[in-house]
This record gives structure tokens, C-alpha cells and sequence, in this order.
């Protein structure tokens, strides 16, 4: 399959190299700002969208690669590619999941990275296995259980 | 696909000054403000290719 992502290959250069700890401050002082709050909710409401079309179109991981490889949502890559990376302990767990993560993860983890951010508004930090537990919710809903399967 | 009101140079100036610490609220709301822009276009293509499907 690696002879068909070339463009993923490209994302990482395109992509401005985003500090993992400051882009993780800069989310948290402002996540308890309301009108920040209120995007934060309103884009995990897409990613959520989002998923649940993946999941009407069946999408596999090779779809949604050809489909977020495509020029036109370079702008999405571009965003989204540094996001994901200020949440490693979440690759972590999803990197437990029956698929290459870093293939299909662009958007379950932009809602989740969104989450994250949301979830630093209601509780301390610390919060990363409750996040997971919301994670694997998520993915379990959308691919089933995997930790059942094994 | 370019009518998007967000300007790309400008998100990109906004991950810079996300990176150093420097960002101000007003950038994280263009930048979430973007982010969601992009998002709802990626879903409305999704959907309509579903519908298609």
C-alpha cells in the first residue's frame, strides 16, 4: 500500500512542525473561554459526523487515505496532521486497534484531540483514561470491540 | 473548492504563533472557526457521495 500515500509522505512537510507541549497550553488556556468552548463542541460535532458517514460508505482505511489525499482537502491535512500529534498517549491506545493507525486515524483523532481539549475544561489533567475510555467507545461503535475480538 | 472564507497563510501564521506559545484567543477561534469549515466540507462531501453510493 505505501506505493499509494505518496501524499502522505508530503503532508508531514507541508505541515508547519507544531510544539506538542505549547500547542497543548494553548488549547487549555483558552478551552474554558465559552465562544472557544462553543467551536470546540461544534467541531467534535462534525468529526462526529464525519465518522458516522465514514461508516455509511464503509470506508476502509485505504479509502479514507485516498479521500484526505485529494487536493482539496490539503488544507485539512494541514491542520488537522499537528493537531493529532499533541494527544501521543491516544495513538498509543488506538495503536492497539485492528488498523494502522496512522492511516485511518486523521479523523478520529481530530475528534479526539478535540475532545482532549474539552475534556481539560470539566476536570484537572489526568484525564487520559477517561479519554480513552471515550476513545474506545468511539472506535468500538464505529469498528466494534476490538479487545473483545481478540 | 477556494470559497473558503479562512485564509491559509493566515491558519498557518496562527500554528506558528501556537507553536511558540505566543497564540491569542482570537487565533485559536480563527483557527477552530477554519478547522470546522474544513470539516463540514469534507462531511458534505462524504454525504454526497453516500448519496450517490
Amino acid at each position: 500500500m505505501s506505493a499509494e500515500q505518496p501524499n502522505l509522505g508530503k503532508v508531514e512537510k507541508e505541515t508547519p512542525q507544531l510544539s506538542i507541549e505549547e500547542a497543548t497550553k494553548v488549547f487549555e488556556k483558552y478551552a474554558t473561554d465559552e465562544e472557544v468552548r462553543k467551536l470546540l463542541d461544534e467541531n467534535a460535532e462534525i468529526l462526529s459526523d464525519i465518522l458516522n458517514e465514514a461508516k455509511e460508505l464503509k470506508l476502509d482505511e485505504k479509502d479514507l487515505i485516498h479521500t484526505l489525499s485529494e487536493q482539496r482537502f490539503a488544507k485539512i491535512r494541514r491542520i488537522l496532521f499537528p493537531i493529532l500529534a499533541v494527544i501521543p498517549p491516544l495513538v498509543t491506545e488506538l495503536g492497539h486497534m485492528p488498523f494502522n493507525v496512522g492511516e485511518i486515524a486523521v479523523p478520529i483523532l481530530g475528534a479526539l484531540a478535540t475532545f482532549r481539549a474539552h475534556q481539560t475544561i470539566q476536570s484537572a489533567a489526568g484525564d487520559i483514561e477517561q479519554l480513552r475510555q471515550i476513545i474506545r467507545e468511539r472506535v468500538a461503535a464505529l469498528f466494534g470491540d476490538p479487545h473483545a475480538a481478540a | 473548492m477556494d470559497a473558503s472564507p479562512f485564509n491559509e497563510a493566515k491558519v498557518d501564521e496562527i500554528a506558528a504563533r501556537i507553536s511558540d506559545g505566543s497564540a491569542t484567543k482570537d487565533d485559536v477561534v480563527y483557527f477552530l472557526k477554519a478547522t470546522g469549515h474544513m470539516l463540514a466540507e469534507l462531511r458534505d462531501t462524504m454525504r454526497a457521495e453516500a448519496q450517490h453510493a
